[in-house]
């Protein structure tokens, strides 16, 4: 049976938006992107990451743009709890420490979407040990 | 989740690609083999590429990628809607699946 023999129906479109992950933790990430995100944006994000494409829910907390740039608008994004992370999922592999394996080194990161200021994120002396601390980018958004 | 998160973060030394799939309840109004028109209360500029998820009355789905011909408001009983004409660029098998709209188990 064809789909277009199913008679009145509803369905769900769905917009793709490309981003940038900058930044990420149990609790949510940091993106940035070409196109808006406004707060209360319910979605589910998908990581492309060394063959792999872990993914989870999530919701736009807070927003703000840098006019200029290629990206700019940057957004902080919580992931939504709907059931036990799965291996699939991006707060598993957060969670499990696989984070190494998703990405090249990471670094402690003091960037996020607000515009006060905020210190560097405290990080366990293991993690340290783990991964490879770069510069990375403390500026304020 | 408060304001900001207080678990400890991490950046990636260059940025992470990824994909943020938003989706959008809509109303088919007319459809066909190669259109359609649904009825959105977000409007979709021409060109854009987007998915279409239809559940079938047997709970089967299909995906449908498809790219907006035409958007225009319409004004109904609930307000200011839009009116979108799709075309169709390919559509996927019918499959019985769970919860799971993006790259779904049987998806094409």
């Amino acid at each position: 049976m064809g789909w277009w023999t199913w008679g009145p129906m509803t369905g769900a479109l769905i917009r793709r938006v490309p981003a940038d992950v900058l930044n990420l933790s149990s609790g949510g990430c940091l993106l940035k992107s070409a196109a808006p995100l406004v707060p209360g944006l319910v979605g589910v994000l998908e990581l492309q990451v060394f063959g792999r494409s872990p993914r989870d829910a999530v919701r736009i907390c807070h927003a703000s743009s840098r006019p200029g740039s290629a990206l700019p608008y940057c957004a902080g994004a919580e992931f939504l709890i709907f059931d036990a992370a799965d291996s699939s999922s991006i707060r598993d592999q957060v969670a499990r420490d696989r984070t190494p394996e998703l990405s090249s080194p990471l670094a402690r990161a003091g960037e996020n979407s607000g515009m006060s200021h905020t210190t560097p994120k405290a990080y366990s002396h293991r993690q340290h040990e783990e991964w490879t601390a770069t510069s990375g980018d403390h500026r304020e958004i | 989740m408060s304001d900001r998160r207080k678990a400890p973060r991490f950046a990636f030394s260059s940025p992470a690609q990824a994909q943020l799939y938003v989706a959008h309840d809509v109303q088919i109004q007319r459809n066909g083999p190669e259109q359609l028109t649904v009825v959105s209360s977000v409007a979709s500029p021409k060109g854009e590429e987007l998915a279409l998820r239809l559940r079938g009355p047997d709970g089967s789905v299909v995906t449908l990628q498809v790219r907006t011909i035409d958007s225009r408001p319409i004004v109904d009983d609930r307000g200011v809607h839009y009116q979108i004409d799709l075309q169709i660029c390919s559509a996927g098998q019918a499959v019985t699946e769970e919860w799971s709209w993006v790259g779904g188990r049987g998806d094409q």
